[in-house]
């Protein structure tokens, strides 16, 4: 158990420094949105205020989501039930079916719900018609890659087979 | 990992009795967490072979005498 901890706490230390960095580029993205580096012009003042403030909205929720698994983080590294605490939480088998029957359903449901949400938008919007037909593609590649990368993983080759 | 319909039954809670054990207790001991103790006690979730090993192993049983597989039909 003790190699398990150790490896989970090298693991920690460097999702402090992943964590540090995203919170840095989120704060330099912030920094660009607020000294209008990339200004938003849609033309329209209400269309330009409300992607605004979900820019807003998006960066500052991140950021808080980030300080709170850094302040987590670095609560477990500083206490040893804590960080074992942790790793039982993440490495949960129980924990690990859950997550795993979600993603297989999720997938499913969303690629239905796109193809509804196609199906209506067409009669409206082209470009928004478009981008949900790109999207379900893009969606059905990134899961046909990952279904063969973990086939791969668990499955021998021929000459192993006999 | 929990085929469905196929409940596999335990002496676990009769286990953690007799050693005077909370799920908690036996959790921590074996690496996971009470509520997958929990969860497996009342057949809501069948436990991995690593973990049922790693139960049995604690109080010094076989898996077959902590778990109940007569339910498992050999064939499906």
């Amino acid at each position: 158990m003790t190699k398990q901890i150790d490896k989970m706490r090298m693991d920690i230390e460097s999702r402090i420094k992943r964590t540090i960095g995203i919170v840095s580029g989120l704060l330099a993205l912030f920094f660009c949105y607020q000294s209008n580096i990339f200004p938003i012009e849609l033309g329209d003042e209400r269309a330009n205020s409300y992607v605004s403030g979900f820019q807003i909205g998006i960066y500052i929720t991140l950021m808080l989501l980030y300080l709170a698994k850094l302040a987590k983080y670095r609560r477990a590294l500083k206490d040893e039930a804590l960080l074992k605490q942790l790793y039982y939480q993440e490495n949960d088998e129980r924990v690990v079916y859950v997550n795993q029957q979600v993603g297989k359903s999720a997938m499913s449901i969303n690629t239905v719900i796109l193809l509804f949400a196609a199906l209506v938008a067409g009669y409206y919007n082209i470009t928004v018609f478009v981008t949900i037909l790109v999207i379900i593609f893009v969606e059905n590649i990134i899961q046909f890659i990952l279904e063969k990368y973990y086939t791969n993983r668990v499955s021998v080759g021929k000459t192993e087979e006999e | 990992m929990k085929d469905k319909g196929i409940i596999v039954k335990t002496r676990i809670r009769e286990l953690r009795k007799l050693h005077k054990l909370s799920q908690a207790e036996l959790a921590d001991a074996v690496g996971t967490t009470r509520q997958t103790i929990t969860s497996i006690e009342v057949g809501k979730y069948t436990a991995s072979l690593v973990l049922a090993y790693k139960i049995a192993k604690y109080f010094n049983l076989s898996i077959e005498e902590v778990f109940d597989f007569s339910e498992v039909d050999m064939e499906g």
